[in-house]
């Protein structure tokens, strides 16, 4: 999962990053209001954790220019601010969400992951899609009733592209999704990890759609 | 208290009219008392003439005396009046004459009782006469003669009597002439005043200010004092959010860090400062929301619509475990106050009854007196129990009550800032009634006389 950490309290933001990034999310944290701004409408994410009280431009302004400009990504607003006014304000202005500081971990990973499956349209906490099954909770996927032992980049992408089943996921987007900013990456490591995905499962279970990227089929039938 | 009456231009018409009709009530008695003295200086002149005219009429030759010629119709020739006039000797007050109106002088004659400088005096049958008296040489030369006349006073007092009557009338239109132009000036003059009032209750009430129109001079600065308060006021009271919205942030956001650290920690160290966090954040959530809420100036905000927000704050928050809540606020009730402060209000009180409401939950607004209304929450849940049915005490320092407790208080808090109360009861919903009466009105209400309208019948989920 790929996600927005918007926070200026460097003591917390770290927090919240290590908090993420320990149940294998991909996390970018910025302390910044116009950066916030500029990265939530210039990349693509599964989740926004936004403090209100950000340097440069507030938290509201951001989340109204972000809906004014259809992005569409779920946000919560995790704020000190706890006043009934601010609480309606925040959701009235887009919000998917809104916990007030401080906060318990738990309660934060589980609105987020109850985003995140609202957003996607799911009703329970696994992805099924045809003989597939991956619980984001707890790291793990199965095949035909089968366990499936990935490592955490290999979970990252089947999750992804499970979350995305029927579409078309980009190269891109899946780097994105999977790898942090500074990694260093070959040309050729999404090409290998759907290898080791069609390994693990099927040959089937990833499809190349070429020239686009790769895609789960969805059995209509 | 106030009265009408007691308004200024009215204090100052009754004052004015009341000064002026002391001074018409004198001056009309002052002329009534110079008319009267007038006439009877006129009487006093007449009886004078008349006492030389008849005392010429008397021939008396020291042995007798009469009565020369009759001069016409003399009232002192007449029985029926009571005009007398007698010649008597002095020093044996001998009656050697009187007039034809006093009858022949018998043994029963008596001497007329005029004053020696003249004036008033009683007659035998209690009339009072006014009389004048002038001696005259006799006829030897050591006797002495004394003329007494008299006339009725009855005649004055009735002209006297009639005069004052007119005077009286005629001061008694002035002074109410008088009053009608005093009334008329002082709420003339007073126009501009009550027009200030009327700008100062319009600030009260919404967020205006007073307007720009043409002041007298004398009213300038206090309108400029008033402007000035109204916009100091708004303005501390923004800098005091700002401040505080400040604070939180700078609080609550290392207490979230530490909140963090503590859940890292293995044992009771983490536990226990999980514990002091929890209540650390319960007593600035408290404060906080003192210090925010101040009691505007020309604020007034919709119930309806607030509640409306604060239900879908709810929705979002409670999702699938969200209660029906039947909105019956009426449309036109509106809170003079703050926004902020009526959704803080709704949103503890419905956030504690979705809490455990089983599936009902019911808002709902009456007039209990002119200028308040009363908004009350009632669930189905289990009711606040024996011990719960009043808002928990107050508490100092750190020992602040979390959850259910520390809404109700904000609650109070916010009702008693604005005159209100708190009134916690069971509701035939068979849960909680929680009642908070504020500054405010129901249109609808006030303007037909009926009770709100029930509104629709909301289901979150």
């Amino acid at each position: 999962m790929k996600v927005l950490v918007a926070e200026d309290d460097d003591t917390l933001g770290g927090d919240l990053e290590r908090l993420l990034r320990a149940r294998g999310d991909i996390v970018r944290l910025s302390g910044n209001g116009n950066d916030v701004l500029f990265l939530g409408e210039t990349e693509d994410w599964d989740a926004i954790v936004l403090d209100l009280g950000l340097p440069g431009l507030d938290g509201l302004s951001i989340l109204r220019e972000w809906r004014s400009r259809n992005v569409a990504a779920p946000v919560l607003i995790l704020s000190a601010r706890d006043s009934w006014n601010d609480i309606v304000s925040g959701l009235r202005s887009g919000a998917d969400d809104y916990l007030s500081k401080p906060f318990h971990s738990e309660e934060l990973l589980a609105r987020l992951e109850a985003l995140v499956r609202r957003a996607s349209g799911r009703g329970t906490p696994s992805i099924n899609v045809g003989d597939l099954s991956v619980l984001p909770d707890e790291k793990a996927a199965f095949f035909k009733g089968r366990g499936v032992s990935l490592t955490a980049f290999e979970f990252r992408a089947l999750e992804h592209l499970a979350r995305h089943a029927g579409s078309v996921v980009s190269r891109a987007d899946l780097i994105e999704h999977i790898y942090a900013e500074d990694m260093d990456l070959q040309s050729n490591v999404i090409d290998v990890l759907v290898s080791r995905l069609r390994r693990k499962t099927s040959a089937g279970m990833v499809e190349t759609v070429r020239g686009h990227g790769y895609r789960i089929p969805v059995d209509d039938a | 208290m106030t009265h009408n009456w007691a308004t200024i231009p009215r204090r100052v018409s009754i004052a004015t009219i009341a000064i002026c009709c002391a001074i018409l009530g004198i001056g009309a008695m002052i002329c009534i008392q110079v008319y009267r003295a007038h006439e009877i200086g006129e009487m006093d002149l007449l009886l004078g003439q008349d006492l030389l005219i008849e005392a010429r009429r008397i021939a008396y030759d020291g042995a007798r005396a009469e009565i020369l010629q009759s001069v016409g119709q003399s009232p002192y020739d007449l029985t029926s009046e009571q005009w007398f006039w007698q010649l008597t000797r002095d020093g044996s007050d001998e009656i050697l004459i009187q007039s034809p109106s006093l009858g022949p002088v018998t043994a029963e004659s008596r001497v007329l009782a005029v004053p020696e400088a003249g004036g008033n005096f009683v007659i035998p049958g209690g009339d009072v006469l006014r009389g004048k008296r002038a001696a005259f040489p006799g006829a030897e030369p050591d006797e002495a003669l004394t003329f007494r006349i008299a006339a009725p006073l009855m005649h004055v007092t009735e002209e006297i009597r009639r005069a004052g009557k007119l005077i009286a009338l005629i001061f008694f239109g002035l002074a109410m002439l008088v009053s009608v132009s005093v009334y008329i000036t002082v709420n003339r003059g007073l126009v501009p005043l009550k027009r200030l009032s009327k700008s100062v209750k319009a600030m009260r009430k919404s967020d205006t200010i007073i307007d720009d129109q043409k002041w007298p001079p004398d009213l300038v600065p206090v309108v400029e004092e008033l402007r000035e308060l109204h916009w100091r006021n708004g303005t501390i009271i923004e800098k005091h959010r700002r401040k505080n919205a400040e604070l939180a942030h700078g609080l609550k956001t290392p207490l979230a860090a530490l909140a963090r650290v503590a859940e890292e920690l293995e044992g009771d160290r983490g536990e226990q400062i999980t514990d002091l966090v929890g209540r650390m954040t319960g007593v600035i959530k408290r404060n906080l929301s003192r210090a925010r809420t101040e009691r505007p100036y020309g604020k007034s905000s919709p119930v309806h619509a607030s509640a409306e927000d604060v239900t879908f704050a709810l929705g979002i928050t409670f999702r699938n475990r969200m209660p029906g809540i039947e909105n019956s606020i009426d449309a036109g009730t509106i809170f003079w106050g703050e926004e902020a402060d009526i959704q803080e209000i709704l949103g503890n009180l419905l956030e504690n009854a979705c809490l455990w409401a089983k599936s009902r939950v019911r808002i709902s607004v009456a007039t209990p007196e002119p200028g308040m209304f009363t908004l009350s929450v009632e669930d189905d849940g289990p009711g606040m129990g024996t011990g719960k049915s009043e808002v928990p005490a107050r508490k100092d320092g750190n020992d602040e009550p979390e959850g259910h407790g520390l809404g109700l208080l904000i609650v109070q808090d916010i009702a008693e800032l604005y005159g209100g109360s708190v009134n916690i009861g069971t509701s035939s919903l068979g849960g909680a009634r929680v009642s908070v009466t504020l500054p405010g009105q129901i249109e609808a209400y006030r303007k037909s006389g009926t009770r709100p309208l029930k509104g629709n019948l909301r289901r979150t989920n």
